[in-house]
């Protein structure tokens, strides 16, 4: 009877511990033909991104530092941990919808790709075979439904701060919905591909739910930070419009 | 914390022939190996490419502490993955049956084999990577990177964004500190307009700080492409090392098969 009590709350520590980490598929995880696939998926849009910068860059010299700038400075943001309450842990915000919203989302999956790569290589966070699923999750899922959540939010009046909680939220969940569904194409043995992605996704939202929440206020709220004091790099980079700021 | 300490990479310092090897050759054989990891099936190939690339990292003077503080995510998630597997492939005999208040968590022999095979590749597959990223330094990857035309910008960006993450990540620790002396981070509703204002600082201080150091490097002759250092020749204790990589995966995959 103890050895069940002891392996039921292992087990359940396990499942409780897998949320916390899994936004970066690890290496190995994936087989080859998806990681493959993935990649596939994503190489186009990564190829639209440098076409984007490399653009800007030929109108506006100065952007290729303001980029860069902006990438490690939510790379360094993502980095500060922030109280999860529900999960009595602390977690850390994604930041693609951020990048989404101030550069445009084919410039934040760029972002993402340098930010993945340099935590696979550096932190242990991930990988080089699931970079392409990491990007099609976070960088690629993440930014675009961000960014889509932002500019439907601003279309329908809402306020800078809760277009801004709205693209931190959506991003959040999408990244999981991304992350959960090539968990359960790669893992799912012989159960169904849909109840695998259930449970997995089932399985992040107890932690999920309030980090999105919490991501969609600070993102809110640092939007928010900058339009008080330097309404100037919104305008610019045509975040908001000159009549409202 | 400082950023040096999260990335703790001081390969500047490191002497070992191994971090010498040429970064393009390294380079050349980490998606090879990768592939065979993922390829091999099986345990035995990823538990003999886990322990040498360990060994070597270890070899080549890593602290102990740093391989294993890097691999205790890794680890988790392997034991995450192996016990998922274990519950979900229904195939061999029953080992182990719990009955808990909902449900029966049943393990089969397949699914506990293909869980220890799937937990080994992660562990290789990242023991792998960090031989890789501990034993190359960063000005080595990004030649070796430009070698095997990897977009110039792509390398550029990636440059300037590890270059900016250690000067950001003090600020951020600096501004944290400041926030914590002014009653910042007391609750979790002020930490989380700490955290934003953070947030909301560091752009502000990035965009700043990018307008100076275009300035800056427009004064260095930037014109809008990073120099790059000069190609080197291959030695030949590059050719030794890529010849035994290469002889060494023909035999693991020998032995795995």
């Amino acid at each position: 009877m103890r050895r069940v009590r002891v392996l039921s709350l292992l087990s359940l520590a396990l499942f409780w511990a897998s949320p916390a980490f899994a936004m970066h598929i690890s290496e190995g995880i994936l087989p080859l033909n998806w990681a493959l696939f993935w990649g596939g998926v994503v190489l186009p849009f990564v190829a639209f991104g440098i076409w984007r910068i490399r653009q800007w860059r030929k109108t506006d010299p100065a952007i290729f530092p303001l980029i860069a700038l902006f990438g490690a400075a939510v790379f360094v943001f993502s980095c500060f941990p922030i109280p999860v309450p529900i999960a009595g842990s602390t977690s850390h915000p994604a930041g693609t919808a951020l990048t989404a919203i101030l550069l445009g989302p084919s410039v934040s999956v760029v972002i993402a790709l340098v930010a993945l790569l340099l935590q696979a290589l550096f932190l242990a966070h991930g990988g080089l075979t699931t970079l392409g699923g990491n990007l099609f999750s976070m960088g690629l899922l993440g930014s675009f439904c961000g960014m889509a959540a932002f500019w439907v939010g601003r279309k329908m009046g809402l306020r800078l701060f809760w277009s801004g909680f709205v693209a931190g939220m959506i991003s959040d969940l999408a990244t999981y919905f991304g992350t959960a569904l090539q968990l359960a194409l790669a893992l799912h043995g012989d159960e169904s591909i849909v109840a695998v992605f259930t449970r997995i996704y089932l399985a992040f939202m107890p932690t999920q739910i309030p980090l999105s929440l919490l991501e969609g206020v600070v993102i809110g709220g640092l939007l928010v930070y900058i339009e008080r004091h330097r309404p100037d790099i919104l305008l610019k980079l045509k975040v908001i419009r000159q009549e409202r700021s | 914390m400082s950023a040096e300490q999260i990335f703790s990479i001081r390969l500047e310092q490191n002497s070992h022939p191994l971090v010498a090897i040429d970064g393009r050759i390294k380079m050349l054989l980490l998606p090879f190996v990768l592939v065979v990891n993922l390829l091999a099936g099986g345990y035995r190939v990823s538990l003999l490419l886990s322990l040498t690339a360990l060994g070597l990292t270890l070899l080549a003077g890593v602290p102990r502490r740093l391989l294993f503080r890097r691999m205790v995510v890794p680890t988790i998630l392997a034991m995450v993955a192996l016990l998922t597997q274990a519950l979900w492939i229904h195939q061999g005999e029953v080992l182990l049956s719990l009955p808990l208040y909902l449900i029966d968590l049943t393990f089969h022999l397949d699914g506990v084999v293909r869980g220890v095979e799937l937990a080994l590749r992660i562990i290789a597959g990242m023991s792998v990577l960090l031989f890789f990223t501990l034993t190359t330094p960063l000005a080595e990857m990004l030649r070796g990177a430009r070698f095997f035309w990897v977009p110039a910008i792509l390398i550029e960006l990636a440059l300037l964004m590890y270059r900016y993450i250690f000067l950001l990540f003090e600020e951020g620790v600096r501004i944290r500190a400041a926030q914590r002396a002014r009653l910042g981070f007391t609750d979790f509703r002020t930490s989380l307009r700490s955290v934003s204002t953070l947030g909301g600082m560091l752009i502000l201080r990035s965009y700043d700080r990018a307008g100076q150091s275009y300035d800056a490097m427009r004064c260095r002759g930037y014109r809008g492409l990073l120099a790059e250092p000069p190609a080197h020749p291959l030695r030949r204790q590059d050719a030794l090392f890529f010849c035994s990589a290469v002889l060494l995966l023909g035999l693991f995959s020998q032995l795995g098969s």
